[in-house]
């Protein structure tokens, strides 16, 4: 009896092992493509390629305009979209009855969380470009990129509302309190490191499409920066993919390439880290 | 029944039925509830109590599908009237919760909040705060902490804190929902020390799993049991001489 026991209940090494080839594939994948990216494209980013416009037929020179377009790009993105998102979700999650109305509103944003980005290009073109006549502007593109953020903004706030507990919106209208001054004042501000945290993602992924401004605003080649919303401008996504296929001498700018992709990265990074650094300071408290 | 008699009636509760959808949750509840006493609402785990507490500042108004039928008065205010401001009933029907649940702000923030939704004077907040802090026993120990964070305090000075946030507004009324379940013993006795102070200025209603708190702390008991009032009596005849059946079972521990 007591080597039966040993025999058939022993812990088996094969799923974990299954399981961590699983994960270390993944960051393989991933440590392989910043690899590829940033041994080729480190030694070209310097202050000067920061900081100066293209040159010479952009073989040489900067990605100045490129790095202002998309910076400029994001934050407009945000302006616009930041309101509608996070109101939308006060809604849903403070105000709105469990009915079929509701149910029809969260099925669309789910969907449309999963609409192209292509295609949200293509809807820009028609509708804030060609019906509105904005033109192919910083302001298309931004409503465009706007539109494509909002499902997941939605999303994420509602979730960061959704941790803050009952019994504290419970505890304010037994004060007396209204609903709404219980969700502005006891519910919001428990739940903006989340708010923050989905907002900053969601606009880190904005700013590496390419797609949705492809046809609402992007432009080609333009040294001078952005100065108003009516005008084009230039981003690092597009630039990239500019550079690295539609360029007459794609191989005299390959490291230019390769080093507009190190910066757009980075500068992803930098956002993801922001919502991380935003987020650990809010549990540690 | 004398003192059910002679004293004025805080809240009186005629014909209440609410459901849950179509689940009756209490059934044809008639009940009165003496000025500036104790009463504890006793009886088994779902049988209403909570809910038939929760009535009464209603708080139910923001659950879905919840219908109510029949009439509570508060004072002289018909709490279910078109008219009512749910808002000031609030502030004059105070509740406090079974986990304690004060706001992650600073202590004298948790109390300051309550008295600055309800327009009270600026200059009069500070005072408010460090009375209504005596007054729940909390003052002594956190005087010199007022602006720390509230969740740094033990479950039972939390559960102070939002009776000094509660009678802060100056209610007529303090509902408890089971304000011990969470606690330790020792939180438990100063809670209870409490009750029976606070009783001097407020009517108190409390809800209690723990039968020998409501003996300890009550003048009045309701027994409920499956959404219906079985039996209302003074707290001693309800414990030693119950004219119910059902009443005496559960007080003898057969059930519950």
């Amino acid at each position: 009896m007591k080597a039966l026991l040993h025999i058939t209940r022993q812990e088996n090494k094969g799923p974990f092992l299954v399981l961590l080839a699983c994960t270390l594939i993944v960051c393989l994948f991933l440590f392989s493509i910043l690899f590829a990216i940033f041994s080729k494209g480190l030694a070209v980013v310097s202050f000067d390629f920061i900081t100066q416009s293209p040159t010479n037929g952009m073989t040489q020179g900067g990605i100045l305009p490129a790095i202002v377009g998309t910076l400029l790009l994001t934050l407009i993105t945000a302006v616009l979209s930041l309101p509608f998102g996070i109101a939308c979700a006060i809604y849903l999650n403070e105000y709105a009855k469990n009915n079929r109305f509701t149910q029809l509103i969260r099925a669309a944003i789910r969907n449309l969380a999963g609409v192209p980005s292509i295609i949200f290009g293509l809807f820009g073109l028609a509708l804030f470009v060609q019906l509105f006549q904005l033109g192919t502007s910083l302001l298309s593109a931004s409503l465009t990129l706007g539109l494509l953020s909002l499902p997941y903004l939605i999303t994420t706030t509602e979730e960061a509302l959704k941790t803050v507990p009952q019994s504290m919106r419970e505890g304010a209208l037994a004060l007396g309190a209204t609903q709404f001054e219980t969700i502005r004042d006891i519910v919001l501000p428990q739940a903006v490191p989340g708010i923050a945290t989905g907002v900053i993602l969601s606009l880190s992924r904005a700013a590496g499409e390419t797609a949705p401004i492809l046809f609402t605003g992007v432009a080609f080649f333009i040294t001078d920066l952005p100065t108003d919303l009516s005008g084009e401008f230039m981003a690092l996504p597009y630039h990239l993919y500019m550079l690295s296929t539609q360029h007459q001498s794609i191989e005299a700018v390959r490291p230019l390439a390769y080093g507009t992709a190190s910066v757009l990265i980075i500068l992803v990074f930098l956002l993801n880290l922001t919502a991380i650094v935003i987020r650990n300071r809010y549990r540690t408290k | 029944m004398e003192t059910l008699i002679t004293t004025k009636t805080a809240i009186q509760i005629s014909d209440l039925n609410l459901f849950f959808d179509t689940k009756q949750a209490l059934k044809n509840i008639n009940l009165e509830i003496p000025e500036k006493k104790v009463t504890a609402l006793i009886g088994p785990s779902g049988c209403g109590k909570s809910t038939l507490l929760r009535t009464l500042n209603r708080m139910h108004d923001l659950t879905p599908d919840v219908r109510i039928t029949g009439k509570v008065m508060v004072g002289t205010t018909d709490i279910f009237d078109h008219h009512t401001n749910v808002h000031l009933l609030r502030k004059k029907v105070g509740m406090v919760f079974q986990k304690p649940n004060p706001f992650p702000k600073s202590i004298y923030e948790n109390i300051e909040y309550g008295l600055k939704i309800n327009g009270f004077p600026k200059h009069k907040i500070k005072d408010i705060v460090e009375e209504s802090l005596r007054k729940s026993y909390l003052f002594d120990e956190v005087k010199d902490k007022l602006n720390e964070p509230a969740n740094r305090l033990s479950g039972g000075q939390q559960q102070r804190l939002c009776i000094a946030r509660t009678i802060a507004i100056n209610p007529e009324i303090i509902l408890m929902d089971e304000p011990c379940s969470a606690l330790d013993p020792i939180s438990t006795a100063k809670i209870e020390e409490l009750i029976l102070e606070l009783k001097k200025d407020y009517t108190v209603v409390i809800v209690t799993h723990n039968m020998q708190q409501a003996l300890r702390v009550s003048e009045n008991t309701a027994f409920m049991y499956l959404g219906e009032l079985i039996e209302y009596d003074e707290t001693s005849v309800i414990f030693q001489n119950p004219a119910q059946e059902l009443t005496k079972n559960y007080i003898g521990g057969h059930f519950g």
